[in-house]
């Protein structure tokens, strides 16, 4: 199964086209504010590259955060394009379980808990077990301020975080620092791959939004 | 040549398939007003996740609604500004990503020239090339501008506002007089019967302009906004029936006044073909009216569009995207389009 895959949450974005788990082509790039729209140019190079024309991409997999809400929208909504002539399945999945799936993928941690700067002065938080990358917490996400991170970690957990730039600025004397981690088109992938298979229910083509759109509601 | 088009600068999400240059096919809005009303304006944040999650089923619906297959389109269009930058992403990135995959010309379109285009969807308007030239008033929520459209592509910008558009300026005005949103149509209802001349509101005639623009052809409206206010502040009665009419009429006159006058000298001045006025703006009766006085005093047919083209579609979008092509020899069939929220109408 060709299967392209797009990762667009963090500032580190990714692409990846794979041949039954064999990766074919993949490109790496800054995001950039008013130039979004690099994927396009990422795409056609990929499939030049692999060889590979846009009407056999058999699956579509996309990272829907948390993170960018500019970068999910893009990458949502130009998978569900891509796809729609030729009614192939876009399976979407969270960014930041990919990323905790390729943590305990490779072993040697008991809990992974990822971050990331949810704005208005606070967190996003997700912690999954380090054997499985299975989510240990009632929701996925859940948001806090960061003066709370170190009581609502559990014991044992390594914190990864694709958006250490914006977070070590303020990070708290003794806590242990995030170690620098971005989702990667790959992981979005294989995740993608295992919820097709299982037949589970997808989850929405929509980003993860931790916060209303409206940070005060109306005057009434 | 079929073509797909794409809009999402604003509150409306809109796909729209047309056999150029006027078989319309689908035009199918999907519009978020009432998500935007308790706010009292669109708020960019909801209007984005709102295209996000519309826009996909909107695509399909269009394409099964135009009775064409996918390998049956030849071009995809887009707006690509002005408007709101993570708006105009979503629609940008659908555009993008067919055109790649269907292997067709992407096309990307000014979203005011899409609103020019929209005075010739309809069957009895003239064809737009026996129109030329012409004089149009575009008139919207975000837009208020004075163009003389010399031909396909040639526009030059003959007066603008300085501060608030013609729209902008009736949804202050409404919010201001309590009427809700969007202030256009609630402020048309409010002033039924009123009476237009009952208080004397400035007509924003600006002294100066900057790129060259004449004054005498350019709006102001930030002053009638504050002349509601105080007014309001002396006699909180107008804004209460039965001096509610009155109130609303008479400032609706003055930014449809405004209008007006500034286009009987663009008239005096220009010899044109048609005028026409488009934009949401121009869906209201009362300016209607004063557009069709207007035209009957200068001898000079009046263009307006069915009201469901004057609001943001993706239907005009279509039929001015369809005036680039056949592509250029040596255009780019792909190029990379980003949003341009100030992207810049017409020469001055």
């Amino acid at each position: 199964m060709i299967v392209l895959s797009i990762e667009m949450s963090a500032v580190e974005n990714d692409v990846a086209l794979l041949h039954d788990g064999a990766l074919l082509a993949r490109r790496t790039w800054q995001a950039q504010t008013f130039h979004h729209t690099r994927l396009f140019e990422v795409l056609r190079e990929v499939l030049a590259e692999a060889g590979v024309r846009p009407e056999q991409l058999e699956l579509f997999a996309v990272g829907r955060g948390p993170g960018s809400f500019s970068g999910t929208r893009i990458a949502l909504t130009a998978a569900q394009a891509l796809a729609m002539p030729g009614g192939q399945p876009v399976i979407a999945v969270s960014s930041g379980a990919a990323l905790a799936h390729e943590v305990a993928s490779a072993g040697g941690v008991e809990k992974i808990a990822v971050i990331g700067d949810a704005r208005r002065d606070t967190l996003w938080l997700g912690v999954f077990d380090g054997k499985t990358g299975a989510s240990l917490q009632p929701t996925p996400w859940s948001t806090l301020p960061l003066t709370q991170l170190a009581g609502a970690l559990p014991a044992g957990a390594r914190i990864f975080s694709p958006d250490c730039a914006r977070l070590l600025p303020h990070w708290p004397a003794g806590l242990p620092q995030p170690v620098a981690r971005y989702p990667t088109a790959a992981a979005v992938a294989a995740l993608a791959l295992a919820v097709h298979a299982s037949g589970s229910t997808p989850e929405p083509l929509l980003p993860i939004y931790l916060h209303p759109a409206v940070a005060t509601p109306p005057k009434r | 040549m079929n073509l797909l088009a794409i809009e999402t600068s604003c509150d409306e999400t809109s796909v729209a398939v047309l056999t150029a240059p006027r078989q319309l096919r689908a035009n199918l809005v999907f519009t978020q007003i009432a998500k935007h009303r308790p706010y009292g304006g669109v708020v960019p944040e909801i209007a984005s996740r709102c295209h996000v999650e519309e826009l996909p089923g909107l695509l399909r619906q269009a394409v099964a609604e135009s009775g064409l297959g996918w390998g049956d389109l030849d071009a995809v269009a887009v707006t690509h500004g002005p408007g709101l930058a993570s708006a105009l992403l979503v629609g940008l990135s659908a555009a993008q990503a067919l055109a790649l995959r269907l292997a067709v010309p992407l096309l990307a379109v000014n979203h005011l020239e899409g609103h020019l285009y929209s005075l010739f969807l309809d069957e009895a308007a003239p064809a737009f090339n026996d129109a030329l030239p012409f004089l149009a008033l575009i008139v919207s929520g975000g837009h208020t501008q004075l163009v003389r459209v010399e031909a396909p592509g040639v526009y030059r910008l003959l007066g603008q506002t300085l501060d608030d558009a013609a729209g902008e300026a009736l949804d202050k005005g409404a919010k201001l007089l309590g009427l809700g949103y969007p202030g256009g149509p609630v402020i048309e209802r409010a002033a039924q019967g009123g009476d237009p001349q009952s208080v004397k509101f400035p007509r924003g005639q600006p002294t100066g302009c900057a790129g060259g623009l004449e004054p005498a052809l350019c709006f102001s409206y930030s002053g009638l906004k504050t002349a509601l206010l105080y007014h309001l502040k002396a006699q909180p009665a107008a804004a209460q029936s039965p001096e509610l009419a009155h109130t609303a009429a008479s400032y609706q006159e003055a930014v449809f006044e405004a209008l007006i006058e500034r286009s009987a000298r663009a008239l005096e001045r220009e010899r044109v073909k048609f005028f026409g006025c488009c934009g949401g703006v121009s869906i209201n009766k009362r300016l209607r009216a004063k557009l069709a006085e207007l035209a009957a005093q200068v001898g000079v047919p009046l263009l307006l569009a069915p009201p469901k083209f004057c609001t943001d579609n993706a239907a005009m979008i279509a039929a001015a995207a369809a005036r680039q092509l056949p592509l250029a020899p040596g255009a780019e069939k792909l190029p990379r389009l980003d949003a341009h929220p100030e992207l810049p109408f017409g020469e001055a």
